[in-house]
């Protein structure tokens, strides 16, 4: 899986996000992309010619593995971080469009410095603020989603050892062994932990942003 | 093989903000750890299932055998080791771009109050410099060299991180240990359902294993020993500071010019030397040390301007430069600078255009005024 191609996008988005936002980047890309290049997928790499199953039965282990794991760990992981980082292209296609309005006006004759323009680093106010806080509410929505899912689909967190399948063809109910079932909790309950590290920091985030608007609010007023 | 790039960015910026002890262990991590991990030791691991053979035709019973010896594979444990190691850094590289920024916001203020001033003209201009420079001083930036200085928060915080990072290692060394003792046996004996008894496993590759799980033993001892290193020679120098301070207590009563050498060469050994020697060195070779050291720093500030006040024959390549870091010295605009000093002052180009990112791009092009 090429996330090369995500490290290019969100790091131009970095640039506008505030501190929050940079290192929920950071834990994003080395505790959850990295840990899921480097070493989660090789502890699924096997996951079903190691499924084994109790059984002669042809196409009983087949059905059995389909059964239990109707969508691996790996790419549900893989979906749920394209998802997440999604939002933020929401605010980088809004900074984009700002700067492009703005060079609209400096060909029509407003005086605006070009450079400054390429270098001026766009606070996070009025409409982009909107963008922005609306992108973090749907990053912790999908995180909360994500992590249900995990729940509902997989009962829990936990990898069982053995699983009991009865699915046509199998003859009768069958002992099928799971690979590596430890292992596999291990890095769930990481990834679990991680994504809840996320959660709190784009809840951080958002706290951040409403008081920080709210403080501005009061100083006019005052 | 994994993709490293990602936390081998990150890194590539702390290397640039690090001591000499600390790029080395960087140098460390980065060739015998992840190196040998992602070419030579996930390959030795990569057929550790479908090899490990159970004296047993029973189904299930190689899996589960397999799991009970192995909870976590040796190549994940180690990728979270490293993982886990090198978070501290992050955290102080964090600090020091956090650092870095706000600087360049102050410098932005600084600009503004000056333009304005100089919109109001001059009279004004030595009472506003005053209070600027004196909150300057306590910065981590060094103006000059665009380089950032170990002191105050910034050096609490690189030392926590290493205490951290040891922390980290000597807890994942015994995690090892409890996992796996030291060596691993060529024949494991389960007994688990559904084995039926107590069966014979066969570890794949044993030997090889075992000469990798030395290596990286031996390697994780090696970066407990720099980073112990490391924290040893940081303290080491804020004690040595420490006793200078009380037989020198106030800075004020700063030496002149005669005194400059031996100034700079104490102010040498106080520093933990962030390696920004290749910035800090002017064109006339003199040595501009970075300080962690409030007092020697204040002292050399000093020293450097009385020398650049009685001496301007030198000045060609390093005139901005010794200007700048002149200017930000509290005693210097204390006595309210020389005339000369102003107009060079507003000559010099103000970094605040540079993104955070300057601090992590190639040093040299700084120096280049």
């Amino acid at each position: 899986m090429d996330w090369g191609s995500l490290q290019a996008v969100l790091g131009g988005v970095n640039k506008h996000s505030t501190s929050i936002g940079k290192i929920w980047l950071t834990v994003l890309f080395i505790f959850r992309i990295m840990i899921l290049v480097v070493a989660a997928e090789r502890v699924w790499g096997d996951e079903q010619q190691d499924f084994v199953c109790n059984t002669l039965q042809p196409g009983c282990r087949n059905v059995c593995y389909d059964h239990f794991f109707p969508i691996s760990h790996i790419r549900l992981w893989a979906l749920q971080l394209i998802f997440v980082s999604t939002p933020a292209l929401l605010v980088a296609m809004h900074v984009a469009y700002t700067k492009h309005e703005k060079k609209r006006r400096f060909r029509n004759g407003e005086k605006i410095d070009i450079e400054e323009l390429k270098n001026e680093k766009i606070h996070i106010r009025g409409p982009l603020w909107w963008t922005y806080t609306s992108s973090i509410f749907f990053r912790i929505v999908f995180e909360a989603v994500f992590m249900y899912v995990f729940y509902y689909m997989y009962d829990g967190y936990q990898m069982p050892r053995l699983v009991k399948c009865d699915a046509w063809p199998c003859p009768n109910t069958v002992d099928c062994f799971v690979s590596r079932p430890t292992e596999k909790t291990t890095f769930t309950i990481f990834m679990l932990a991680v994504s809840g590290i996320c959660m709190m920091l784009n809840l951080a985030e958002l706290c951040y942003l409403v008081i920080k608007v709210c403080m501005k609010g009061s100083k006019k007023t005052t | 093989m994994g993709d490293w790039s990602f936390l081998g960015e990150f890194l590539e910026e702390v290397h640039k903000h690090s001591t000499v002890v600390g790029k080395v262990w960087l140098t460390v991590l980065f060739i015998f750890r992840m190196l040998v991990l992602g070419t030579a030791a996930e390959s030795s691991w990569g057929d550790e299932q479908s090899d490990f053979m159970c004296d047993t035709q029973q189904p299930g019973c190689e899996n589960v055998c397999y799991d009970k010896a192995f909870p976590i594979s040796h190549v994940r444990f180690w990728v979270l080791q490293i993982i886990f190691v090198s978070t501290p850094s992050l955290v102080y590289m964090g600090h020091a771009m956090h650092t870095v920024r706000m600087e360049e916001k102050r410098k932005m203020k600084e600009a503004e109050i000056e333009a304005q001033e100089m919109k109001n003209g001059g009279d004004t201009y030595y009472q506003q410099k005053c209070p600027v420079a004196e909150k300057a001083e306590l910065s981590c930036w060094d103006e000059s060299g665009g380089k950032i200085i170990l002191r105050g928060s910034l050096l609490n915080t690189y030392v926590y991180s290493i205490l951290i990072r040891t922390a980290m290692e000597v807890a994942f060394i015994v995690g090892q240990y409890i996992l796996y003792g030291i060596f691993l046996e060529t024949l494991y004996i389960c007994q688990r359902a559904p084995c039926p008894h107590p069966v014979n496993c066969y570890v794949s590759r044993p030997t090889e294993k075992n000469v990798f799980i030395v290596f990286m033993l031996a390697v994780a001892v090696l970066s407990l020993f720099l980073s112990l290193a490391e924290l040893y020679h940081l303290g080491w120098k804020k004690a040595k500071e420490r006793c200078s301070r009380s037989y020198k207590p106030s800075p004020s009563t700063a030496p002149g010019r005669l005194e400059s050498a031996p100034q700079v060469e104490r102010a040498q050994m106080y520093t933990p030397p962030p390696d920004f020697n290749q910035c800090l060195s002017s064109p006339n070779g003199k040595f501009i040390s970075p300080f962690s050291n409030k007092m020697a720093s204040q002292q050399n500030t000093a020293n450097f301007a009385t020398e650049r006040v009685h001496g301007q024959e030198d000045a060609a390549g390093e005139g901005p430069f010794i200007k700048s870091s002149y200017v930000e010295s509290p005693e210097v605009a204390n006595e309210c600078a020389a005339p000369t000093f102003p107009e060079n002052y507003f000559n010099e180009k103000p970094r605040s255009s540079k993104p955070s990112r300057a601090s992590s791009k190639a040093r040299s092009d700084d120096l280049s005024v």
